[in-house]
């Protein structure tokens, strides 16, 4: 077995703390090169870190006059923070299958449904 | 996040659940050697993975480990006599050997030959490292039993304590391989705590590699003169973790049932005679090992303490543990509700584990991991070492020199 110390110890520590497109594409981006155990815990981890803030910022708009919640940067609106939590839900289940270019490819729609509200 | 699919197959161990089904192609620990000390003397019932079971030992000596109930009117064997070889069921006299055969069947005519026939339902037993193990999966998929290192010292050098704990197994199992929250629960305001790490939980940063045992969990945090501390916590299937601590240490999960389980710890030390002090906890045998501080009592928790000792008042580390483990949505989490973050690496990477095991197991793929004894010999590794060292080095330097070579690197494509 040749030693890889890149597949268990990343150099890089993405941070996945909002919802903005560019954030969402790097999940993706990094889940289509993905391969073997450590790797796709690490991308799981970063889905479920987007979920949460979904999920979370999905209940603080049900409970707000606006019905939207900001995260991050961007103040997004109930309907569109539905739309990308079930989005990353379809997305965890593929990665789970292993089905890598799948689950980029919906983290990929995700980003696109991202970008259609605007940055604060 | 879990589906909640996937919650309940993680969570349910009972016969026949998928997860129970793999907890049983493992030697679990069912008893401590000392529970079940004297020949002939009284079997012993409990429970494991929802199953009623009875221990005895007989009159040479042997463990035997028998469905609670006795076949012929399903009376408790838990009040039979345990003489000459064999546990006699007090209802009818049906008596029983370790192994479940029948050897004794007073009320069949003279003559008759249906005790040869009969059985009860048993479970192969081992005893090593003052623990009492039981195989409870098919017969002719039974491992071998895992080469622990505490099992080839001296019995002065180990030290294995029980307690019960009042939630589901997997609720502590992920606390055990969770190195991020021992900044906060397990801070304490005092010097020479000995097993904290000493830098900032933001440093952090988490790695897994999996291995022939289950995984490696290694936290790695920024130490002054360019260095690293490193943290390697592996977790063995299905459900043991080596923490790093001195001394040296396994905890092992059985699950009781669904809501409940017992928490073994088995302590060694590979060159001295270990003391007894390094029980972890005070527990009470005649209440099935109830530590003393416990839900009903808050855990015994004191403001001074919090105020002056450390960040919750509740004095020792396991009692820590348990009072937030055992109040996760109560006993059982709803981990489809969760949020977790990036850095929820070993939790993600043990359900990741454990359901793909129980989905192979379901296909008829038996788990590999026990084909490979040798690796379970194996410690915890918590160093300080230059930045550019290699932490594969670190971890392989770190193991007992008998210890196969069980960490399986991937290969770069």
């Amino acid at each position: 077995v040749q030693l890889s110390r890149f597949d268990i110890f990343e150099d890089s520590d993405p941070a996945v703390d909002d919802l903005q497109p560019e954030t969402i594409e790097g999940v993706a981006t990094r889940t289509a090169e993905s391969r073997g155990f450590a790797e796709l815990v690490y991308r799981e981890c970063e889905i479920n870190a987007l979920w949460s803030l979904a999920d979370i910022g999905l209940s603080g708009a049900a409970h707000r006059a606006t019905g939207s919640w900001k995260v991050g940067r961007s103040q997004l609106s109930q309907s569109l923070l539905a739309r990308l939590r079930d989005r990353f839900e379809e997305a965890y289940l593929l990665l789970a299958d292993s089905s890598t270019s799948e689950a980029s490819r919906v983290l990929v729609d995700a980003a696109a449904l991202s970008s259609t509200e605007a940055t604060l | 996040m879990l589906t909640t699919e996937e919650n309940t197959r993680l969570t349910q161990t009972g016969p026949g659940t998928p997860m129970g089904e793999l907890f049983r192609r493992f030697w679990l620990p069912a008893l401590l050697s000392e529970e079940v000390a004297e020949r002939d003397g009284q079997a012993v019932r409990f429970r494991l993975l929802s199953e009623r079971l009875v221990a005895f030992r007989d009159t040479e000596g042997r463990v035997g480990i028998l469905d609670e109930r006795c076949p012929h009117r399903h009376a408790s064997l838990y009040w039979g006599r345990n003489e000459e070889a064999g546990l006699r069921c007090a209802y009818h006299g049906w008596k029983f050997d370790v192994t479940g055969q029948c050897l004794d069947m007073p009320a069949e005519p003279d003559g008759s030959r249906m005790k040869d026939a009969v059985c009860a339902i048993s479970y192969d037993t081992h005893e090593a490292g003052g623990v009492v193990w039981v195989y409870m999966g098919p017969k002719d998929k039974k491992p071998p039993f895992p080469q622990y290192e505490y099992t080839t010292l001296p019995e002065s050098h180990t030290v294995a304590h029980k307690r019960l704990q009042q939630c589901n197994w997997l609720q502590n199992v992920e606390g055990e391989i969770d190195t991020a929250h021992l900044n906060f629960l397990h801070r304490s305001f005092a010097d020479g705590n000995g097993v904290m790490p000493p830098s900032d939980l933001a440093k952090k940063r988490f790695f897994l590699a999996e291995t022939d045992f289950g995984f490696v969990a290694m936290a790695r945090s920024d130490e002054p003169d360019d260095q690293y501390y490193w943290r390697m916590t592996p977790f063995q299937l299905p459900s043991f973790t080596n923490i790093p601590s001195l001394p040296t240490s396994q905890t092992l999960a059985v699950p009781i049932d669904d809501t409940s389980m017992y928490g073994f710890t088995i302590r060694w030390d590979p060159e001295n005679p270990i003391e007894q002090k390094w029980m972890m906890m005070d527990v009470d045998p005649e209440k099935n090992y109830l530590p003393l501080a416990n839900m009903q009592n808050d855990y015994q928790r004191s403001r001074e303490m919090q105020l002056h000792g450390n960040f919750t008042g509740i004095k020792d580390i396991r009692t820590q543990d348990m009072a937030v483990q055992e109040d996760q949505d109560g006993p059982i989490c709803r981990r489809e509700e969760e949020h977790l973050g990036t850095t929820d690496r070993a939790i993600v990477g043990a359900r990741r584990l454990l359901l793909k095991l129980s989905e192979d197991l379901e296909k008829g793929i038996d788990p590999p991991h026990v084909s490979h004894p040798e690796a379970f010999c194996l410690r915890s590794v918590h160093v300080t070492a230059p930045r550019d060292a290699d932490p594969v080095l670190l971890w392989k330097q770190g193991q007992p020199e008998v210890a196969g070579d069980s960490l399986r690197v991937e290969t770069a494509v």
